[in-house]
């Protein structure tokens, strides 16, 4: 399409820096159709605007730390990684896959909050030392049941808007020790 | 904690309306499903095109200089001037250079996310230009002086009802009137005016083909076209990643581009 | 500016991947119908469009005299100068936004999409189909490809100017997703489906 005076205007504005970052190059492969962020369950239900970005959603969430990794350092965490974005992409783009590469050079760039850092860190140690595990488990279910506030409060965001589960009694793991044949 | 509202927070202001949440998720959702019944009248070409598209683009950026020289050549062979931007400051800055060379105050522009990530409208505002969206949901976001919220849809999060109550204040509509005609009606109006009078006009691209210079914008609205084809002066501003090599190739991504963002079989216009 | 043109295409050059990517063959999408017209005559439909079967240009004009449109009619087509006047060629494009009708040719018609080919030497004035208020174009029955990839097949190397392909009528669905016929620009779009 060509009017009386026509000018183009090829534009950078880093994506020949996005080109040179291998695991992020994919998304310049993008057409902008929107599908990603139609069927994104965050996108969905926490609005445009929420990303702060031109383009919001899924795909808008690897472009924008490319442009500013402290600005942007929330967006690939805006996501539940169940991958529907990569699944409707027209051109296949490993959205999903992106965002979690993201989170990790994210962390290794300095760039995420010390407190969800420090969750982390807790949460690996104690997801991989099973004594630990077990006592934590334990702990967390007697809590619950005995001083609920403890846990169930607004500091916590998982506790808003949801149903907090009912604390057995034993953990699998007991109940399978007690009952196994 | 930085000073900038981050996702958590904007979400939770997004959310403080729960029915318009439930709204908003059930809208998009049934975009999605729209999507899933164009992918399906394709069925047997679907996956293959899907692939086609990818190795296409992937070819894209491992030739992306050769591409973009061979564009460069072609369209100045065409007739049309090529501007390069390192960033947005600059591309922001050869806008704003081609209208005063033009002696323009005023412009009119179809939809393009470009504009939008460097923020060309505040800028060209800045220096006294003045700026008529002409997509209507970019319109309508740009009345209420925000950004769009979707890049195919950037009204998306607005109910009729309050596109009402501000075209009634914006293009004195009858208050209370929330009648989609009515309202797209007494946008095509007002917008006409603008494509009229407006010298000089900007669109986006969608697809740039390297081996002919030639480049399509697609629209619903027929946008792109009145204001390109009313002007002395088009203005066409594109991210170098739109680049693909052949004509042949926009038969793969016609086919999906608009399957894919609204489940119609093509978009109305597709000009180049 | 050259000199960020070529910062731009050096830092392109040194980060673009190097592997081999070659490109795919688009001949593996072959048509999947054979029923050509019926696809394309639904198809129109559906996004909009309007279709009317003629045999002759006499019976557009019959049509058109039996179903008039109320203001200036424009065609290119010399055999219906007799109900619309000639698209003024290259004067200014302004001189047409008081047009009602306009009735162009079309050169195919895609069966998957509904969409026509249309190109400026088939309109003259290149916002001619997009300023009138109502469109009409003219298409040969036995001028449909199946799809897409066929439609470009068709294009190779012909110097058109300006083309485009139009799918129905103007639109949005901008409000709410309420779908409007007649955004900017036409807000009905005819077919003629002409016999040959």
């Amino acid at each position: 399409m060509q009017g009386a005076q026509l000018h183009i205007v090829l534009v950078d504005n880093g994506r020949s820096q996005q080109l040179g970052r291998a695991a992020f190059r994919n998304s310049l492969k993008c057409i902008r159709c929107g599908a990603c962020m139609n069927t994104c369950p965050v996108y969905r239900r926490s609005g445009g605007h929420s990303y702060h970005n031109a383009v919001a959603g899924p795909i808008g969430a690897i472009l924008a730390p490319n442009l500013d990794m402290s600005k942007y350092s929330d967006l690939p965490f805006a996501s539940t990684l169940c991958g529907s974005c990569s699944n409707v992409c027209p051109v296949k783009i490993n959205i999903h896959e992106q965002l979690y590469e993201w989170r990790q050079e994210l962390t290794r760039q300095g760039k995420v909050d010390f407190g969800k850092k420090m969750a982390l860190k807790v949460m690996s140690s104690v997801l991989s030392n099973p004594g630990v595990y077990r006592s934590m488990g334990k702990m967390g279910r007697w809590a619950l049941r005995n001083i609920p506030g403890m846990v169930n409060n607004s500091m916590n965001p998982w506790f808003k808007q949801r149903e907090m589960p009912e604390a057995p009694q034993e953990s699998f793991r007991e109940w399978y020790l007690k009952n196994r044949k | 904690m930085s000073a900038i509202p981050k996702h958590p927070e904007l979400s939770q202001r997004f959310n403080a309306d729960e029915p318009r949440v439930d709204w908003h998720d059930a809208t998009l959702w049934w975009i999605r499903e729209k999507r899933d019944k164009a992918a399906h009248t394709l069925s047997e070409d679907w996956e293959a095109l899907r692939a086609a598209a990818s190795a296409i683009k992937d070819n894209v950026l491992g030739n992306l200089a050769d591409y973009l020289t061979e564009f460069e050549s072609k369209a100045l062979a065409n007739g049309a001037i090529v501007h390069w931007a390192a960033d947005a400051a600059e591309h922001n800055r050869i806008v704003l250079s081609i209208l005063q060379e033009a002696g323009a105050q005023r412009m009119v522009k179809s939809k393009s996310m470009l504009t939008e990530e460097c923020h060309l409208n505040d800028f060209l505002a800045e220096n006294g230009i003045d700026v008529v969206d002409t997509d209507l949901g970019e319109r309508i976001v740009q009345l209420a002086e925000e950004p769009p919220s979707h890049i195919v849809m950037p009204c998306i999060h607005w109910k009729k009802e309050e596109i009402g109550e501000l075209f009634h204040e914006h293009l004195g509509t009858p208050k209370g009137n929330a009648d989609p005609q009515l309202l797209t009606e007494a946008a095509r109006q007002h917008l006409r005016d603008k494509f009229l009078t407006r010298k000089v006009a900007l669109t986006g691209v969608n697809f740039a083909i390297a081996e002919t210079g030639e480049f399509v914008v697609c629209t619903n609205e027929g946008n792109a076209d009145m204001g390109v084809h009313l002007a002395d002066v088009h203005i066409a501003c594109m991210g170098f990643e739109k680049i693909i090599p052949r004509a042949e190739d926009l038969g793969v991504f016609l086919r999906l581009l608009a399957r894919s963002a609204t489940g119609q079989p093509i978009t109305v216009f597709q000009p180049f | 500016m050259s000199n960020s043109r070529d910062q731009i295409l050096a830092k392109v050059r040194a980060n673009q991947p190097q592997d081999e990517r070659p490109l795919p063959d688009l001949g593996l999408f072959p048509a999947r119908t054979t029923e050509l017209l019926d696809q394309f005559m639904t198809i129109l439909t559906l996004i909009g469009g309007k279709v009317q079967r003629v045999s002759n240009y006499a019976a557009i004009e019959t049509h058109l005299r039996e179903h008039p449109y109320p203001g200036r009619m424009v065609t290119s087509i010399p055999a219906l100068f007799s109900i619309a006047e000639p698209i003024p060629a290259p004067s200014d494009p302004h001189a047409l936004a008081n047009v009602e009708l306009a009735i162009i040719s079309g050169e195919f018609g895609v069966a998957e999409n509904g969409a026509i080919w249309v190109t400026e030497a088939n309109f003259g004035q290149r916002v001619a189909p997009f300023i009138c208020q109502h469109l009409a174009v003219v298409l040969p029955v036995d001028q449909l490809c199946p799809n897409m990839h066929q439609a470009y097949q068709r294009l190779q190397g012909k110097d058109y100017g300006f083309g485009v392909f139009i799918a129905g009528p103007s639109k949005t669905a901008d409000i709410e997703q309420s779908l409007v016929l007649g955004a900017h620009g036409a807000r009905t779009m005819t077919a003629f489906l002409m016999d040959n």
